[in-house]
């Protein structure tokens, strides 16, 4: 590659890159200016995901994208030793339900009853209902 | 991907945001009602299959809830639960009855018990899933329309568009009292013209629900984080009265001390 072309690549690479790293810095310099408090979880891409997920309902790979995105939050806050969103465990356990996989949704739906006692009601009831689907 | 990044990335170049119907002169809001229900968990009302700015919103409606403290009821879980036991369609009759009353005093819906669907369907889903509270949220848009005074041509080659979008919010206790209310008014003009938004206009095309939904997730951070935007810090926004501090989020107490009024002095 000679330097014309090296000029030429670094031209083609520049283009795009520079709206991308605009806005990014804007949104550093737009959270930096509002002073925010220190987040509680961790919560990777679950906006994006969810967002793609609800405007494409019957798309399988954007629900199966997002069903990654909750696997990886979970992951990754496991490895973090934070607590995982609210939400979050049941909503994967959701995703093995409608898959059919109702012994290890149950497991999900009990985990996410015991990291927050909150949620043992509607758990409670996603279990006796994987249960039955299980028992059919 | 990297679309959607920069979606969500707009929200803080938004300069022609302006709030419309708030003063800074607002009365102190009572919070009373809202500290003695004391609520840990919120669950997200039946959002009506109508309309794809609400059915979005449920997309960026849990991550500001559980970052202000509180445990939100998985919404895609719960929302299908609420799908399959016909709830979509009883959501949609409180829409209705909610949007004739917007241009007088919505809230008329709980306090005078003119439409008792909300109050009723607050206890009917707090008795399903536990919950202490629902969050009804109505994202009512005005449309899009283009800014007639410069002229349809011009409109075309700026692609200057005003996007006007109402969110209502109400919070209600599992006994059907009124905790807390809120709306906020937003008129987003696309294209608006400060240098940046050119940059911005020019390198991506976001569609109308990916501006709306860009847009109500500020409001969001603004009524249920409480947290202080870019465009209030210029001046255009101010805080309001947002959601109280949740029992996860440090800070729950001397929120709630704060927001309890002094007893009168005998």
């Amino acid at each position: 590659m000679n330097d014309r072309d090296g000029v030429r690549t670094y031209g083609v690479r520049l283009q795009r890159p520079v709206s991308l790293l605009t806005v990014m810095l804007l949104s550093i310099a737009g959270l930096a200016e509002a002073k925010d408090p220190p987040r509680l979880y961790l919560w990777d891409s679950y906006e994006q995901d969810m967002f793609l997920a609800y405007a494409q309902p019957d798309n399988s790979s954007r629900q199966m994208k997002l069903a990654a995105t909750l696997l990886r939050i979970i992951e990754k806050s496991d490895k973090a030793g934070r607590k995982v969103p609210p939400g979050v465990v049941a909503e994967y356990g959701y995703f093995l339900f409608q898959r059919g996989e109702y012994f290890a949704a149950i497991d999900h739906f009990r985990r996410e009853a015991t990291a927050w006692p909150e949620s043992k009601t509607l758990m409670d009831l996603m279990i006796r209902k994987a249960r039955e689907e299980a028992g059919r | 991907m990297i679309a959607l990044i920069r979606v969500f990335a707009m929200i803080t170049i938004t300069a022609s945001l302006s709030a419309c119907g708030s003063s800074p002169s607002v009365p102190a809001y009572d919070y009373g009602a809202y500290v003695a229900s004391n609520p840990r968990s919120v669950i997200v009302a039946p959002m009506t299959a109508q309309g794809d700015s609400s059915r979005h919103y449920l997309s960026i409606v849990a991550q500001p809830l559980a970052e202000r403290g509180y445990y939100v009821m998985p919404v895609r879980l719960t929302q299908q639960l609420f799908a399959d036991a016909g709830y979509q369609e009883r959501a949609q009759e409180i829409r209705r009855a909610w949007s004739g009353e917007v241009a007088q005093n919505i809230w008329k819906l709980v306090d005078e018990d003119n439409h008792p669907g909300v109050r009723e369907m607050a206890i009917e889903l707090t008795e399903m899933s536990g919950a202490d509270s629902v969050l009804f949220v109505y994202v009512l848009q005005s449309g899009h329309k283009v800014d007639v005074s410069e002229g349809f041509l011009k409109n075309l080659v700026d692609e200057r568009m005003n996007h006007t979008i109402n969110l209502d919010y109400l919070l209600v206790s599992d006994s059907g009292e009124t905790l807390w209310r809120t709306r906020k008014k937003v008129i987003y003009t696309r294209g608006g013209g400060s240098f940046l938004q050119e940059i911005w206009n020019a390198t991506y095309k976001a569609s109308d629900t990916e501006i709306d939904t860009a847009i109500a997730r500020d409001v969001n951070r603004l009524m249920i984080e409480g947290l202080r935007t870019k465009n209030e810090m210029s001046g255009s926004w101010y805080p309001g009265y947002p959601m109280l501090v949740g029992p996860y989020r440090s800070g729950y107490e001397s929120d709630r001390a704060m927001r309890t009024p002094a007893p009168a002095a005998p």
